[in-house]
Order: structure tokens, then C-alpha cells, then sequence
């Protein structure tokens, strides 16, 4: 009856027509496509009343069904990326960027360097930490409860709010013609590694102010003061900025377990 | 929906209790919300039953490792929850609806229930057959492609219930999961309790006393983070005095041990 590893064209004649019901047979059209074709064939040849049958529930089951709704496809994939709860800060980033480009252009701020340079390396660190905070995301207390409550899920979003942030910002400093875009690339993902690691230790939402508030202590009261770029900013810190960044993702690795710890309280 | 029976389910169990408690203690801020309790849930559906501020949140948080415990043992599916080696596995068998449940309005229930899919490391491959079926229990199927921000409060608390089932738990954890719901969709609810109850663990906590009589299969009564009364309904029905607040036999049973237990601590104080 199964000849070889397929139904011979025999068995499947009587089978459409009624004349045997064949377990083995239907088990195997159950895994076979192939089989599954040539029944369809017998079928139309054989048996046009069992097609009229069939096309006749199917007419009867497309109109007493609703009609799907749209699926919408890029929404389970992008929620896996970044949460709805991160669009402000995204917005709120590229506005920032925005801003220091108008200042600089339409304030006409004479200092010999950019405003965007400054402000480029924390652009990232708010978003960042928004992504992962309880008060930014409603949903956390379900997200917490979960396997993928991690490292990699922060890290995740962390990329997401990169790919964005980072070709916005590129665009700006694009638009003054003489900065490289490693002066800034490079202290802003040792800015963004370094809250995640130090938020690690602290809560994340904290890390990120005191990486911003470092920074703007640190290089852009500094710069704004005195009018000359900030040593940080220049080439010649580009290997710190480098050593830094490898210290805070060692850190990060080696404190992976803290992003799916369990807070001690609310 | 078919599915493939993996070695590691027909594996024999390493504990005897899905849910075991050890003088545990969990904090909530800087009290003590649940203060040494010893408890042993097996399967089946497990009423937590107490005032406002008893500590069932706090618990319930606890055991949805949310919350980690501040001292004694507590261990879920054989995994103490207090260390993260194996958290991730035993969070792949828990499905946690929180008494507020935060969820982004523009998604629809299909979406939300798959993203929460994703988080909990359902299969890629059986993702859209498990949000249906899950869907499909809560008797949301007719609103799944509804953005979540049109949905009653009833219905939120369907679709919460949903992307709780939806990695078809072990541990099912419910903090006030009736409330919001109309008396057509609490029978419903109660009716799904006791199927998912067979091979489920299930924690549900309330203030409705009528809810653990007609649902739950044990009663924990629970009042200032301290264990009262552990037994089933019919027991909590037969604890109650005739002269004891209440209109039902659960409540005067329930104001009774209640009462019994708060007299005994200021005793004790």
C-alpha cells in the first residue's frame, strides 16, 4: 500500500474514493507534503463532489468570519529593542542636540569650538538610564519578574538608544566641518558604559547624574569658563578615553548579575 | 496545539513543595512586611486571604523574586530565591500579575501578550499559538487586536491575567486579580482557576472572602506579615463563632480567627 516511503498512486485512488480508510495512510498524509499533493490531485480528477464540498465550506467559512485585523509585524520587533516608554528621551536627546547646534548658530557663539561637542558625550546617558528605570517604564514590575530581566536586556536597549543617538549626533557634528567624530564617539560610549557599570553598584537612574554631573563639572563649566576646549575633548585623550572604556565593560561583565538582581525593597 | 515534551519536564522533581517558606522575612521600604512566616504550598489554588497592609503584596512580590527575601529560606520550584544562580530558569515557570500592572496604551492585547512572550523565553516558533491560546482562556479573543488604552478595567485585568498564562506557568502569582471584574467575569475567572489548578500551583490574594471560598482549594490567612490560619475553606468555615462579624460562614470564620489572632498578639505585647 506504501510503496517505498510514499502512497502509490493505487491506494490513494480507492482512498479518494471511499472504498478503504487507511490509518497508515493517513498518518503518513498527515507528515507527507508530497502525498498531500497527489491526494489533491486524485481528488480533482476523481472526485470533483468532494472538491465542490470543500470550496462550498470554504466560502461559508470566509463570510462568517470577521475579517483579521493588521498585524502590525514591526511592533513585537521593535518592542524587543526599546520599549514605547523610551520615546521622550529619544525626543528629548535629539532636541538637546538641536539646541547646541542653534546656539551655536544662531547665537552666534564665538568660542572657536561647537556647543554640540560638549554636550554630544551625555546625550546618550539619560535614555540610557530611562530604559531601565522603575519609574520611567510602567511595565517593570512585569518585565523584573522575568528570564530576560538582565544584562541583556539592558544592554539591548542600551544599543537601541545608541542607534539612534548616535547617526543624530553625527549629523550635527557633520554639519561643522572641522571635528572629527572621534573626539566625541569615544567619550560618549565610555560615558554610556560607565553609568551602566557604575549603575551596577547604585541604582542606574543615579550613575547616569553623577556621570553627567562629573562631566559638566568637569569639562563644560570648564570650557564655557575659560573659552578653550576642555583637555578631554582633544586627540591627545583619545587612548584614555579607550582604557576607559575597557575598564567600565570589564566592570559591566563581571557585575552582570546585578542587572537581574532582586531589589532588597520597593 | 502540539508540543514536544522536553527531557527536563519528565525529569523527577527535586522538592516537595513548588513553594516552601523558612521564617521568612521580607521588607517592603523599611518594615517588615512579612515577618516570619513558614508556609508549604503544593498545587493547587492557594488563597491569600488578610487585611489592607497584611503583607500579601510584599509576599506575593517575593515570590515573583521581585523582592528578595531579607532573612529565613524561600524556595520556588526547588530554587532559593534569595541567590540569582538559577533565576533565570525558574522565572521561565513563573506567570506574575502584579494588583497594578503597567502596560504601554498603543500596544494591542495581541502585542502586549506577546511581547511579554518574548520577555519570559516562550519559543520563538510557538509565540503566536501560545498568545492565542492564552487570549483565548481569558475570553479576550474578540478584543486581542484592540489597543490596550480602549479596554475596560475588567478587560486589563483579562489581559493581565493572559500574559500571565501565557509561558503556561508552574507558579501562577495573582495579587487582587478579581477586582474590576463584573460577577459574569469573576464565575469565569473562578472557572479557569480550577482548570489551571490540576497541575498549577496557583497563589491568588484577595480581601474578598467569597472569592477563596468558591475558588481555592487552601486558605492562608495572614495578618501583619505573620501566618494566622492555614487550612481549607470548609475549615475556615467551621473555625467561625455564630456571634462573629460577618454574613456568610467564611466571613464570621474568617472575623474570628482574625480576631482570635490579633487578641493573642496584644497578649503577647
Amino acid at each position: 500500500m506504501i510503496s517505498g516511503n510514499h502512497v502509490s498512486a493505487e491506494a490513494l485512488e480507492r482512498y479518494v474514493r471511499g472504498e478503504e480508510g487507511f490509518i497508515v495512510l493517513e498518518a503518513h498524509l498527515e507528515s507527507c507534503s508530497l502525498c498531500r499533493a497527489k491526494l489533491t490531485e486524485a481528488v480533482a480528477a476523481k472526485a470533483p463532489h468532494v472538491t465542490r464540498l470543500i470550496n462550498d465550506v470554504w466560502s461559508r467559512v470566509d463570510t462568517s468570519m470577521p475579517a483579521g485585523a493588521r498585524q502590525r509585524r514591526w511592533i513585537p520587533w521593535l518592542a524587543t529593542w526599546a520599549t514605547p516608554a523610551m520615546q521622550p528621551w529619544f525626543g528629548m536627546t535629539v532636541l538637546v542636540a538641536a539646541l547646541a547646534w542653534v546656539l551655536d548658530h544662531v547665537a552666534m557663539r564665538d568660542s572657536g569650538y561647537p556647543a554640540v561637542l560638549l554636550l554630544a558625550p551625555i546625550a546618550p546617558v539619560l535614555a540610557v538610564a530611562a530604559s531601565w528605570a522603575r519609574g520611567a517604564d510602567p511595565a517593570h514590575e512585569l518585565v523584573a519578574a522575568t528570564p530576560r530581566a538582565g544584562l541583556y536586556l539592558v544592554l539591548r536597549r542600551t544599543v537601541a538608544v545608541m542607534a539612534l543617538v548616535m547617526p543624530t549626533l553625527l549629523a550635527f557634528t557633520l554639519l561643522e566641518a572641522d571635528i572629527g567624530a572621534a573626539l566625541w564617539m569615544a567619550p560618549c560610549v565610555a560615558l554610556t558604559i560607565g553609568t551602566l557599570a557604575l549603575g551596577s553598584v547604585i541604582e542606574l537612574t543615579r550613575a547616569a547624574y553623577v556621570l553627567i554631573g562629573l562631566w559638566t563639572a568637569s569639562v563644560i563649566i570648564p570650557s564655557l569658563v575659560t573659552g578653550v576646549l576642555s583637555e578631554a575633548l582633544e586627540p591627545a585623550s583619545l587612548p584614555d578615553w579607550i582604557v576607559a572604556i575597557a575598564v567600565c565593560g570589564a566592570v559591566l561583565v563581571t557585575r552582570a548579575d546585578a542587572y537581574c538582581r532582586l531589589s532588597r525593597q520597593a | 496545539m502540539v508540543r514536544a515534551v522536553r527531557a527536563a519536564e519528565l525529569a523527577p522533581t527535586k522538592f516537595a513543595f513548588p513553594i516552601q517558606a523558612r521564617q521568612l522575612k521580607v521588607k517592603a521600604g523599611k518594615t517588615t512586611a512579612v515577618d516570619g512566616l513558614t508556609v508549604s504550598l503544593g498545587a493547587g489554588v492557594h488563597g491569600l486571604l488578610g487585611p489592607n497592609g497584611a503583607g500579601k503584596t510584599t509576599l506575593i512580590r517575593a515570590l515573583a523574586t521581585v523582592l528578595r527575601p531579607a532573612d529565613g529560606a524561600l524556595d520556588v520550584l526547588g530554587h532559593p530565591t534569595g541567590t540569582r544562580a538559577g533565576l533565570r530558569e525558574l522565572r521561565r515557570h513563573l506567570g506574575y500579575l502584579p494588583q497594578e500592572f503597567g502596560f504601554y496604551p498603543r500596544f494591542t492585547v495581541r502585542e502586549f501578550v506577546g511581547y511579554m512572550a518574548w520577555l519570559k523565553e516562550v519559543p520563538k516558533a510557538t509565540v503566536p499559538d501560545a498568545v492565542q491560546y492564552a487570549i483565548e482562556r481569558v475570553g479576550l479573543a474578540d478584543r486581542a487586536d484592540v489597543k490596550m488604552k480602549t479596554l475596560s478595567g475588567g478587560m486589563l485585568r483579562r489581559a493581565g491575567i493572559a500574559q500571565a498564562i501565557v509561558n503556561d506557568p508552574q507558579i501562577l502569582l495573582l495579587d487582587e486579580p478579581t477586582v474590576g471584574l463584573d460577577p459574569a467575569q469573576r464565575l469565569h475567572f473562578r472557572e479557569l482557576l480550577r482548570e489551571l489548578s490540576a497541575d498549577t500551583c496557583v497563589v491568588v490574594s484577595t480581601h474578598l472572602v467569597e472569592d477563596v471560598a468558591a475558588a481555592c482549594t487552601d486558605v492562608i490567612l495572614f495578618d501583619a506579615g505573620r501566618l494566622v490560619f492555614q487550612g481549607t475553606p470548609a475549615e475556615l468555615m467551621a473555625a467561625g463563632d455564630a456571634s462573629a462579624p460577618g454574613d456568610s460562614p467564611t466571613e464570621r470564620g474568617y472575623s474570628t480567627l482574625l480576631a482570635r489572632h490579633q487578641n493573642a498578639e496584644k497578649g503577647a505585647r
